[in-house]
């Protein structure tokens, strides 16, 4: 049978104006009817310029300079532009990652998903809007008839993200392309929006190609998985193959340095050194030559081919390995030092270093003639936690949960509307003039973005000096000396001092953020998102550094990511958010094998684990429905409208958090756990009786 | 969206009020009284002070706005021009029409042409054409009105003798200014052209960052021919931005407008203000001042208005 | 579509055709054995000196320069190297053509034609620069202490310049003129008085979105004053836009001017600018005199071009520092 998509030996190149990308090379690629095969790489390593020639929709200068691409056994490379528009959206369809610039912002969401009907079927107006009723349905859109008039900034991201899934699905394509279909959306809506196309393609037939960075995503979706690096294809498997035994040492090192739920925190996380390198001038040898450990001459100087033992599994690697990194390396770290750290940081005051009490956090919304308050966003409301030297507390949620809002409450660049922030029993936000200025020092923040987060017009030098110079610490000398050997510390070298920004990476710009940040000594440091901005192999570079960084200089931190692998990496303890509430807090054990919330269990089941076995095992897709408003939140239990368990009494009553053991809380009314109260209880009329 | 649109309108009332005010203030300074311009230069002190007695002039100054100030809105005076014994809204009612024909054909012929002609700019864009286009845009751009006016005048009606060169004979009343378009073409060729290098160069632009969005690339992914990719999903989007300019584009017209009847000499209101500059008529220079910062803030609010019928974002919200 | 010179025409009104493809880095080379394990940083050109490259990569913008460049000592240098009479009326030269040392010929007050356009240069550049720094120091400064005071003294500052913005300006200017019109400070006055409108409102908008961004909150985190993140982070950020304003502004001045001089308001004589010249000339189109009309003409229209050229040439030299934002 021939193959719905079979991509042979294609090379694609982007002319720019001094320069020619070679985004994808010699790449080859199958893909069966009903299947769904992953195509995974970093950014920049080609993956979307393979899926956009497919569809002839490179961008401008892109242009395919060989190979061939066979849909259903038609050749499509040198089809004409027209021949090309009557299989785009009809035999072939593409899914963006971005659903709000992906639809016009002008027409109806009804118009847009009945327009490639109206195209490839010459339907009529009223036939092609029955049929975007039909698939609006298909892809889960709630009420599809009352919808078909709005437009897409009505929706949320989710919902969205369907009606994108809708258009493409219109004309029954045989071949999907998905590009990074669901990077943009919460855990909790990728997991149903994956789940929705797993499920159109058994129901459709399709051959689906799922494009993503996540190998998290692909484990549990797809029966074969290609990974891309540097514009070429250096392995391909079927995916319990690849995973369990892969070959080439940059899938397996991908793999190693995404930190899981399941790892051991005291082991370091593999790293890949360096940076993929310039498609503009591709190396002579192997592409990956400049990271891999295990290169030699011979991949330097020769490109190895895509081989291997059996048809079904090649690699293009001169040095093969043998499945993944058995045992990942401990944490190195000076102990004395860190003790000695720690011991400096020690609160003289108050029993916790930091305490937050009861903070409530709203902004106003205004509307109407008067631009009156009517309403306020509930970042945060009435968040208690404590937080002790040199301990990291994670805090983790989907979007809107309140947890950046939190993060920059504690370190007082915000002030609560309520309740009491406490350092070292002083109240920060509370201080005024050169007091506060001080009190400062102790709290420092890293930022998620790193292109933001330094300044374009300030030297490095100069970015790290700014915190010495404003809390007047040390002689100019003195300073100097000090950011020489905190640059060290981060691992760039010297020269970096003279450089501005922009001629960093964004791994490196994060470094420089992260010794911006410990540059004061401060007992806390709040590190927002600090690595969700970055490429997956760069990632765990920054997050070794970060580990290595918090215990060497005993700094208690607050680590805020959405991915709650990265916060269990890095954390003591993990507190769960969720409009606004903190849900549960807990030992990274206690929140991974004893959540008691039902958000925090089904948060754990939703996120895909970057193992086949376990994602596949997987049978339901965790919490329905969307995120509720933080304008609006639901009344008792604000997860009620989205939880399994709820009854009458989460909508009447808030529940409050209650212990589940000495460092375990939850709020809710039917946790999946004992508390502490009830189990009590029952040994002591159990002693009774 | 009603309440965004009351706001929006009861804004433009506020600013029409200080606009008054900076506007008579300012005029005040530079011409307290006319009564020098009435009485001669030589008039006694005794005659100029009877005379500002008799007009209202010797009030402070802020009792002599608010006369005029509610005269202006509830009986629609706009003063009264001492030096050609008229008041200033029947010279207004007189020349009205012709600018306002020159003006807003002026106006609709940029529009039109700017509009195509950036759309396909930035489609055709890096072509010869698109080159030659944007280097024309931008000397026009460069180019005083009256200079670009002067030149076409020297090739259209003194070397070919095609158009004339001076429409003041010809034209009286405004009706006339609509039936005798040869007379009229040159000027509002000359203050189209300028404004389409302004309009076309934004609207390049602005097609071209609509050209970058997704949309366009999921229309195309649909299988839109470039044309429908064009008509159905381009030029709704990149025309939104151009309505704030043309809204914004009042005082430019006005000025332009000026120019041009000057060196046309064409009997509107440009011409009014300007003969009035000379013969240092005040009344007439602050009311017509008025006039064009009312149309300035009127145009502001239609524009807004305008995008929030065009714009779903701003509709709905 | 490689052409460096069409790209860079065209860069001046756009530059959206580049964004869709992000190049994955920088040209960095591979960690060596021994580097800090952040890897290499590679020495690409840094701070200013790559808005000049980018700026030098622009051929119309060189040119604007160059042209601006000869136009200054055309206007400055050249009385002293070709001296003419420019002060004694000769009726017996008035209007005469054309010659080989006297290439644009006469005017009707007998002065060599060249000579005038040279006077008329300089003040036209002097006035010009001069409503510029006006404009844009108050504007500037305007604009940041509204956006930086934030709240209701914005918004009545704003709203201030939103009056401004609503006023015909060429009327006002006028009015203006015929009061104040008999040297370059003034005329440079009236015309600042109206141009820091803008670049108020753009500082404005800059310095609103600037505060927002995450290396000011980071500065706020490390206890910085007010002082210190507006003289170390704001203004140092915001400066592009004031520098790309102020070749815009001068433009516009110049323009202005000649609006001035061409209606009778200009300079007063014998003070002179190209706009007076042009205004002149105007009766001399029936008698063939082009070389009293076409010359200054050219003149204005090349200098004005010029800089638009320059302006938006360091538009783009400046963005591309923060491109990769």
């Amino acid at each position: 049978m021939t193959p719905a998509l079979d991509i042979k030996d294609l090379s694609t190149h982007i002319q720019l104006s001094r320069s020619v990308v070679q985004a994808v090379g010699n790449v080859d690629l199958r893909i069966e009817r009903g299947q769904t095969v992953g195509l995974v790489g970093e950014s920049g390593s080609g993956k979307s310029m393979l899926g956009l020639s497919v569809l002839g929709l490179l961008p401008n200068g892109g242009h395919i300079v060989g190979g061939s691409i066979k849909a259903d056994g038609q050749e499509l490379v040198g089809l004409s532009e027209r021949e090309l528009r009557r299989l785009r959206g009809n035999d072939i369809a593409m899914i963006f990652q971005d659903s709000l610039s992906s639809l016009n912002p002008t027409k109806p969401i009804g118009e847009q998903v009945a327009e490639p009907v109206r195209l490839h079927r010459g339907a009529s107006k009223r036939e092609a809007v029955d049929r975007a009723l039909e698939v609006l349905d298909l892809v889960g859109l709630p009420q599809p008839r009352q919808r078909l008039k709005d437009f897409p900034h009505q929706l949320s991201g989710g919902l969205r993200q369907r009606v994108m899934i809708a258009i493409a699905l219109a004309c029954e394509p045989k071949i999907l392309l998905a590009d990074e279909p669901t990077t943009a959306l919460d855990v909790t809506i990728q997991a149903q929006i994956l789940e929705l196309l797993d499920d159109l393609r058994d129901r459709l037939g399709m051959a689906t190609l799922l494009v993503t960075h996540d190998m998290g995503v692909v484990a549990g979706r797809t029966s074969r998985i290609n990974v891309m690096y540097a514009g070429r294809i250096v392995e391909t498997a079927s995916t319990e193959e690849l995973f369990a035994g892969m070959r080439h040492p940059y899938t397996q090192a991908l793999l190693a340095s995404i930190p899981r739920l399941e790892s051991d925190p005291t082991k370091v996380l593999i790293s890949i050194p360096g940076l993929p390198p310039d498609l503009t001038r591709p190396p002579a040898g192997c592409r990956y030559a400049a990271r891999c450990p295990f290169a030699d001459a011979q991949c330097r100087a020769e490109e190895p081919p895509l081989t291997g033992e059996s048809p079904d599994h090649l690699f293009a690697c001169w040095h093969p390995v043998d499945g993944p990194v058995k045992t990942p390396p401990p944490l190195i770290v000076d102990e004395a030092a860190a003790a000695a750290a720690l011991e400096a940081k020690k609160p003289a005051a108050a029993e916790h270093l930091l305490e937050v009490t009861n903070v409530v956090r709203e902004y106003p919304v205004k509307a109407g003639l008067l631009q009156r308050q009517v309403n306020s966003v509930k970042a945060v409301s009435d968040v208690t936690l404590h937080l002790d030297a040199g301990e990291t507390l994670g805090l983790v949620g989907e979007s809107g949960c309140g947890k950046t809002s939190l993060g920059k409450l504690i370190v007082g660049v915000e002030k609560p509307d309520s309740g009491s922030i406490a350092l070292d029993g002083r109240e920060v936000f509370k201080l005024r003039g050169s007091n506060l200025r001080v009190a400062r020092r102790d709290l420092q923040m890293m930022f998620q973005d790193p292109y933001g987060s330094l300044d374009p017009r300030m030297r490095v030098s100069s970015i790290l000096k700014e915190p010495l110079q404003i809390q007047k610490i040390g002689t100019a000398k003195e300073q100097t000396e000090k950011i020489k050997a905190t640059l060290a510390e981060v691992g760039l070298p010297l020269n970096a001092l003279e450089r501005y920004p922009h001629e960093f990476s964004g791994g490196q710009r994060q470094r420089i953020a992260l010794a911006r940040a410990v540059m004061l000594e401060p007992k806390v440091m709040v590190a927002d998102e600090p690595v969700s901005a970055l490429d997956v192999s760069i990632r765990s570079q920054v997050l070794n550094l970060m580990k290595r960084l918090q215990l060497e200089h005993g700094m208690a931190s607050v680590v805020i990511s959405h991915d709650l692998a990265v916060v269990k990496y890095l954390s003591d303890r993990i507190g769960v958010m969720y409009l606004g509430k903190l849900v549960e807090i807990g030992t990274g054990e206690d929140i991974y094998r004893r959540a008691a919330h039902h958000y925090t269990d089904a948060l754990i089941r939703t996120i895909p684990v970057p193992d086949p076995v376990i994602e596949k095992a997987k049978t339901e897709a965790g919490i329905r429905g969307e995120l509720p408003s933080p304008l609006n939140p639901p009344s008792g239990c604000r997860f009620r409208t989205r939880c399994p368990r709820a009854e009458e009494r989460c909508a009447a009553e808030e529940p409050v958090l209650r212990a589940f053991s000495d460092s375990h809380r939850a709020a809710c009314h039917f946790p999946l756990q004992t508390p502490l109260e009830t189990a009590l209880a029952n040994s002591a009329t159990g002693e009774h009786a | 969206m009603i309440a965004y649109i009351v706001r929006r309108v009861l804004v433009a009332i506020v600013i029409t009020f200080f606009v008054t005010l900076v506007t008579y203030l300012m005029l005040h300074i530079i011409a307290p009284s006319p009564a020098y311009t009435v009485l001669g230069p030589k008039a006694t002190h005794a005659s100029v002070a009877a005379f500002n007695r008799a007009h209202g002039f010797d009030k402070p100054v802020l009792v002599q706005f608010w006369n005029y100030f509610t005269g202006l809105v509830l009986h629609f005076n706009w003063g009264f021009s001492y030096k050609l014994d008229q008041s200033v809204w029947s010279l207004f009612k007189e020349d009205f029409g012709r600018s306002a024909y020159l003006t807003i054909a002026g106006l609709v012929l940029a529009i039109l042409i700017a509009i195509p002609l950036g759309i396909f700019q930035a489609i055709r864009r890096n072509s010869a054409l698109d080159y030659s286009m944007t280097t024309l845009n931008f000397v026009l751009y460069s180019m005083p009105s009256f200079f670009l006016g002067l030149i076409l005048i020297q090739v259209f009606a003194l070397d070919l003798n095609v158009f004339p060169a001076d429409v003041s004979d010809n034209i009286t009343t405004w009706v006339q200014a609509l039936t005798h378009v040869r007379q009229m073409f040159l000027p509002i060729i000359t203050l189209a052209a300028i404004n389409v290098a302004s309009f076309s160069r934004y609207m390049r632009s602005s097609a071209l960052d609509a050209l970058a969005q997704d949309y366009i690339r999921l229309a195309r992914a649909k299988g839109l021919s470039e044309r429908l990719v064009l008509t159905r999903h381009l030029v709704r989007n990149a025309i939104l931005p151009m309505i704030t300019l043309i809204g914004l584009s009042v005082p430019a017209l006005i000025a332009g407008n000026l120019l041009i009847e000057v060196l046309f000499n064409i009997q509107g209101l440009g011409n009014l203000f300007f003969i009035a500059l000379g013969n240092e008529d005040y009344q007439i220079l602050l009311a017509y001042t008025l006039f064009g910062a009312f149309l300035t803030v009127i145009g502001n609010l239609m524009a807004d208005i305008a995008m929030t019928f065009a714009d779903p974002r701003i509709r709905l919200d | 579509m490689t052409d460096p010179a069409a790209e860079a025409l065209v860069s001046g009104f756009a530059h959206a055709d580049a964004g869709q493809l992000a190049p994955n880095g920088l040209p960095e080379g591979p960690a060596e054995p021994g580097t800090p394990d952040g890897g290499e940083v590679s020495v690409v050109t840094s701070g200013w000196r790559l808005s000049l490259r980018e700026f030098m990569s622009n051929r119309l913008a060189v040119i604007g320069v160059a042209v601006l460049v000869f136009f200054i000592l055309f206007s400055f240098a050249g009385p002293i190297v070709d001296p003419t009479n420019q002060s004694l009326a000769n009726p017996a030269l008035s209007d005469n053509p054309p010659t080989g040392t006297h290439i644009f010929g006469y005017n009707d007050q007998g002065f060599d034609e060249v000579g005038a356009m040279m006077r008329g240069g300089q003040t036209s550049f002097e006035i010009g620069a001069l409503a510029a720094a006006m404009a844009i120091v108050v504007g500037t400064l305007y604009g940041a202490v509204s956006g930086l005071a934030g709240g209701i003294v914005d918004t009545i500052m704003m709203r201030i310049v939103d009056v401004g913005l609503s006023l015909p300006y060429l009327l006002v200017i006028l009015v203006l003129a015929t009061k104040f019109n008999s040297n370059v400070l003034e005329i440079a006055g009236i015309l600042a008085a109206f141009s820091w409108l803008v670049p108020a409102r753009l500082v404005r908008g800059e310095v609103l979105t600037l505060r927002e961004r995450d290396f000011v909150w980071a500065a706020r985190v490390m206890g910085a004053r007010q002082s210190r993140l507006v003289f170390k982070h704001l203004i140092p950020n915001a400066l592009s836009v004031t520098i790309v304003n102020v070749t815009f502004l001068i433009a516009d001045s110049i323009l202005a001017l000649a609006y001035l001089g061409f209606l009778g308001f200009g300079l007063s004589y014998p003070q002179t600018s190209w706009g007076d010249m042009l205004a002149n000339a105007l009766q001399y189109l029936n008698s063939g005199y082009w070389w009293l009309v076409y010359p200054v003409g050219a003149c204005l229209v090349i200098v004005v071009l010029a800089f638009n050229l320059v302006g938006d040439g360091l538009r783009d030299a400046l963005d591309v520092r923060l491109r990769r934002r």
